[in-house]
């Protein structure tokens, strides 16, 4: 919670927009008269963002006026006058979906005179998938990023992989010292501010290519099955789900994933 | 190749309803080139605990078989010059008892006592298949059991005690790594000591993304560091290793990660 201070106020705000609902205002004002307070949710920018205002007493009497506005959810909101009685306590609010809220304390004096409270309920939709691009060899490592896809964006929300299961190897045989490369062992990503995560790299790694080429064994590759997971405020949520390859070829070898394949030589 | 021959035991239903096992007495068979190797797999999934392997040398030929011909994709024979010869070590089975078999949650472990019978009883039993030539011992350091090689067959195939390669006692400097590239150190390391080959067959973006700060700590072995280093990367999935032996190639270091069967999946 961050303290903001607000003279006697009165919130009030500015219209919803995609999956916000407003609840209705809860004002007691010591003057009597009417106050709102409002929060909405931009699902399309990924913030929260409301109007105060404030009554303040001028020279003919109490008069309303913007007095303080706000944005989340980096915690930046904007100019309030910290020399104006009273408080207001506005949530941080978090990337994702969730319940959010903005409460004035009324004061008068430094005395509290009541409470005014808005709340907006705000629902992220999960991506609807991702788009994948390849972006750079390291060594044997081809390494892939992906875009995702929605009607939001997903900034420092955590992606993770898991193994899909049904994976397969052509490259391994009954009796190596090599597992069969058959399965994902786990990654974790953060979404940038681009709505773009990375990399996932995929390879056999150099020990493994050198052993099957001594071994007669090419050209050959695996199948791993992955489920690309996002943390929402509900729990990991799979987005989507691609095939990879890895390929070893007699002086080349390969990575795809999502049907984007690159090859080098190697 | 693993095969499970059950009987489930007489209980009454609400027994069984109630209980968090599945009380039967089950009958593992193995069957495998590495058939130790392949009931810590099974019995890693049963009880939920990473256990690592380490394999034991072979050296008598009696128990290597050439499978160069059957295996190699590009039509060579072993007989050809050049030709690198496929090795590997020949099928031996043996089977256990399995007592209680627990039903576990994804991401939950039995308890330990349980898993650490099973795993004995299955050692034990695989010693008795070999009339005691191979044997191999259980050991555990931070939540992470570890089957370790005692006794093998040398080239003459007489029963002889093992030296385990994981046994090595290894400086690794301090410094800040990635968990494969720590792993690729210590196999670097014990390579230049023993003079033994250790592929690492790294191939995952958990190795390349965990950073580690673990260096050696004085006369510490390299079963040690790397169980530090696993008991470290093992959230969410719980993670082991095996250290796998081909005659020909010497050994090559394995991870393996413990996916829940029902997560996500």
């Amino acid at each position: 919670m961050r303290l903001i201070s607000l003279a006697p106020l009165a919130l009030a705000a500015l219209g919803g927009l995609l999956n916000c609902t407003i609840a209705v205002a809860q004002c007691s004002s010591p003057f009597d008269v009417e106050c709102d307070t409002y929060l909405t949710y931009d699902v399309a920018d990924n913030y929260v963002w409301g109007y105060s205002y404030t009554w303040d007493y001028m020279d003919e009497g109490y008069e309303c006026s913007v007095y303080a506005e706000f944005s989340t959810p980096s915690g930046d909101y904007f100019p309030y006058d910290p020399d104006d009685e009273g408080y207001a306590e506005v949530d941080y609010f978090a990337a994702g979906d969730g319940s959010y809220s903005a409460t004035a304390d009324h004061r008068v004096n430094d005395a509290p005179n009541g409470n005014t409270y808005e709340s907006a309920t705000a629902s992220q939709p999960a991506p609807t998938g991702e788009n994948t691009h390849f972006d750079y060899w390291d060594d044997e490592y081809g390494n892939f990023y992906a875009v995702l896809t929605g009607s939001s964006t997903y900034e420092g929300q955590s992606l993770r992989e898991q193994d899909a299961g049904g994976g397969s190897d052509g490259c391994s045989f009954d009796g190596s010292g090599k597992d069969p490369f058959v399965a994902l062992t786990g990654g974790t990503w953060t979404v940038t501010a681009e709505n773009d995560w990375g990399d996932d790299s995929i390879s056999y790694g150099g020990d493994l290519i050198a052993y099957y080429r001594a071994n007669g064994m090419l050209p050959c590759s695996n199948t791993l099955n992955q489920n690309m997971q996002i943390q929402m405020s509900s729990g990991w949520q799979t987005c989507q789900s691609n095939v990879l390859h890895a390929g070893i070829g007699t002086t080349t070898v390969s990575s795809s994933r999502a049907g984007v394949y690159e090859e080098e030589t190697y | 190749m693993l095969s499970t021959l059950r009987s489930i035991a007489g209980l009454p239903l609400m027994a069984l309803l109630m209980s968090s096992y599945v009380a039967a007495a089950e009958t593992v068979t193995v069957s495998d080139p590495r058939p130790v190797d392949a009931a810590v797999r099974q019995l890693q999934s049963i009880y939920g605990w990473p256990i690592t392997y380490e394999d034991l040398p072979v050296a008598f030929e009696a128990d290597i078989e050439d499978v160069t011909t059957r295996v190699r994709k590009d039509g060579k024979s072993a007989d050809e010059p050049g030709v690198l010869r496929i090795l590997v070590a020949r099928t031996h089975s043996f089977y256990f008892m399995l007592g209680d078999r627990p039903v576990l949650k994804p991401g939950t472990r039995a308890p330990e006592e349980l898993a650490r019978a099973a795993i004995t009883e299955m050692l034990k039993s695989y010693s008795e298949s070999t009339g005691g030539a191979t044997q191999f011992a259980l050991t555990d350091s931070n939540g992470i059991f570890h089957i370790v090689p005692t006794r093998g067959r040398n080239r003459l195939g007489e029963p002889e005690p093992v030296s385990p390669i994981l046994d090595t006692v290894v400086t690794i400097p301090p410094g800040q790594r990635t968990a494969g590239e720590l792993i690729s150190a210590v196999c670097r390391t014990v390579a230049a000591q023993t003079g033994v080959r250790i592929d690492f067959g790294e191939h995952g973006n958990l190795l390349r993304q965990r950073i580690t700060q673990i260096a050696s700590l004085p006369n510490e072995s390299v079963r040690s560091i790397l169980s530090r280093l696993f008991a470290e990367i093992a959230s969410p999935q719980p993670v082991s290793w095996a250290l796998l032996y081909q005659p020909g190639w010497d050994y090559t270091f394995n991870v393996r990660v413990l996916w829940p069967a029902t997560d996500s999946r």
